[in-house]
This record gives structure tokens, sequence and C-alpha cells, in this order.
């Protein structure tokens, strides 16, 4: 399993209700039922990735994030997930706030576009980066609103949202980020973690 | 015959019957069944009328009319749904134009609301209404992964 999704699974209780936005093929969601005794439940759009959860006996409903998290009554899950998605929407701030009304506590993960790497890609080659982390070109990439771990961290102090914990995953280790590292974490961290309430 | 239109889908019957003519080299500007597709539906229609008797599809008509669940639940849908233990599966499909999309999706989001446990996958098909009828494959394999998780469950569940 990707190191990203142990954070997250180590970042929850046992025997709570989670919800998984874009749970792609639902294997965050199996690993959470086996280890943690966790209720959860999936929101997926690609239709391929839907089947594999069903065939998994995994409760997912083929929908849009971005238009359909109303339909979750608010305060109904413990946990709400987002991992690696928020990128993607047309207008992040708004899924966010949804994300927030839906769960007591949200974790977000964000691939961070202020790595080293990405960095360097476009200092040095004058190129849009593409790294593991972020493998597709300028033209067919899904991202639309990239952000580094320093510009989420500054957004939800912005907008008031209480940042409980932040974790930076790179290939060797994953570590806590604070405001004290905060500028040399999201030089060498690949994905930030984030958990909000 | 207008019925039956509404178990298939446009692209289903475009591809069937296009414009093709029943047995005969040009028009004949009469009423008879010019077309294949005309033909088609009156076999159908005269099957139908040997099946069944009128007056039954005539009350289920009125039973489907007199029909509302939320009426009794005063909250509409979402109270009907409330404190249910069942897993539900919904499954639509892409050209079915009776029950649609749309449709089953408000059906979904009601049993959401509720806090009912439900999956949901909508199957892409040209099969219209009558897909669930035919070997859609797409919608077999999802059914057949649906039960035969759920019998995995309830096995490791009584031991």
């Amino acid at each position: 399993m990707k190191k990203e999704f142990r954070v997250i699974a180590d970042l929850l209780p046992r025997n709570i209700r989670v919800l998984d936005v874009g749970c792609g093929d639902g294997s965050l969601m199996s690993h959470l039922i086996k280890e943690k005794n966790i209720e959860v439940r999936g929101l997926e759009i690609v239709e391929e990735n839907v089947k594999k959860c069903i065939y998994k006996g995994l409760s997912v409903i083929e929908g849009n994030a971005e238009t359909e998290l109303h339909q979750f009554p608010t305060k109904s899950f413990d946990f709400v997930i987002l991992s690696q998605t928020l990128q993607a929407f047309y207008n992040p701030e708004k899924v966010l706030k949804d994300l927030l009304r839906i769960g007591k506590s949200v974790i977000i993960s964000i691939p961070n576009f202020g790595y080293w790497k990405v960095r360097t890609s476009l200092l040095i080659f004058g190129k849009m980066p593409v790294t593991k982390t972020l493998p597709n070109s300028w033209y067919n990439t899904p991202n639309l609103h990239m952000c580094t771990i320093k510009d989420f961290f500054h957004f939800c102090m912005e907008k008031k949202i209480n940042i409980n914990k932040v974790v930076g995953v790179n290939e060797e280790s994953t570590s806590e980020i604070k405001k004290s590292n905060l500028e040399i974490k999201n030089l060498f961290s690949k994905v930030g973690i984030f958990l909000l309430k | 015959m207008v019925g039956h239109i509404s178990y298939l889908s446009e692209k289903g019957m475009q591809e069937k019957f296009g414009r093709k003519l029943q047995e005969k080299a040009d028009y004949e500007f009469s009423f008879d069944a010019d077309f294949q597709v005309e033909s088609y539906l009156r076999h159908q229609g005269f099957a139908f009328v040997e099946r069944f008797d009128a007056n039954s599809i005539l009350y289920i008509t009125r039973a489907m009319d007199y029909f509302d669940l939320s009426k009794q639940f005063k909250g509409g849908l979402v109270e009907a749904f409330k404190n249910q233990k069942t897993k539900f599966l919904v499954i639509s499909f892409s050209s079915d134009w009776l029950y649609t999309t749309k449709e089953n999706k408000d059906t979904v989001i009601a049993l959401n609301s509720a806090g009912a446990d439900v999956s949901f996958a909508e199957i892409k098909t040209d099969k219209g209404h009558d897909s669930f009828l035919v070997n859609e494959l797409e919608f077999l394999k999802t059914l057949k992964g649906f039960i035969d998780s759920m019998h995995i469950k309830f096995q490791n569940e009584k031991k």
C-alpha cells in the first residue's frame, strides 16, 4: 500500500465512520475496514473504479465530488478523506467547505508543488515538471489548481481552518511539519497530509 | 407499440432498423408497414394483445399513479428511508428513458441523506430500459460482484 495511505490510516482512531472522497479502487477503504474496523463509504467518479469497489463489497457511490457532496448530511462522518484530488477541482475552496461541513475532521493530502525536483525542473530546464507524483504533462494533467504545502498552510490560516497536524511524506521518510520547519519541509516533501478540524 | 419504444434506446433502434424498408424496394405511401421498424412494432403489439389482458395494464398503470412512497412520510423520501439495515445497490442504465440516471440518483441521494448504506453505479449501454433483461455484461458483472461479496461477508460473520 502507498506510504501516504499508511500515514492516513495511522491518523485515524478505530471504530469510527469515514467518508473517502475520490476513493479510487478502494484500497484505502479495504485497509481501514480490516485494520481499524472503520465503517467507510466512498465517492468515486471513474466508472471502472466504482465497479472494482462494488466487487470488493465496499459501499461506493458513482458521482462527482464537485457537484454532489451536498447530499451528505452535516457532521454525518467522523472523518472525511480527500487524497490528492483537491487540486483537480474547479472550485477547491467550495469543495473544502463541504468536506468540513460533512466531517467532524478532515484529512487532505496534496501533491507538493514546492518539492525541490518540481522547482528545479522549472528553474533549470524551464519546463513544467513531470515527476512520479505529478506524472502528467501540462496539456493532459487533471490538476487545475496546483499548490505547495506552504500555500495550503497559509490558506488554512487565512480561512481560519484549524490545522491539527501536518505530515510531510517523501521517498525515505515521513515527518511532522510545523510552522518552524515549514520552509525546509516544503522543499523536501513530495506529499503533504493535513489533518483539519 | 408506443410503450414498447420506451423499452429500447434511440441508438439501439437506429442501429437495428434505421429507415430500412420492409421487404419492398420503395415507399408505397399506404398505411401498411413500409418500414421495418413499423413491422417490428406491429408484431410486438399483436404479441402483447395476445399475451396480456388489456385491463391488467389499466390496473397496473393506476396502481403506479397512486403509489407515492413519500406521502405517508411527511419529510419526503429521506424520512421513508430512515433506520434501514439493508445494504442498497442502485444501478441505472445510461440509455433508459423510463428510469433515468437522474431519478435513480435522486433515490441514492435520499438514501444517503437518511444515512443508509448505499452504493450506486451507472452502466453505459445503448440497450435502453430492457438492459436488465438482455445479456448486458457490465450489469451482470456488477450485480454478481455485489451479491458475491455480500455472500462472503455473511459466511465470515457466521464463523
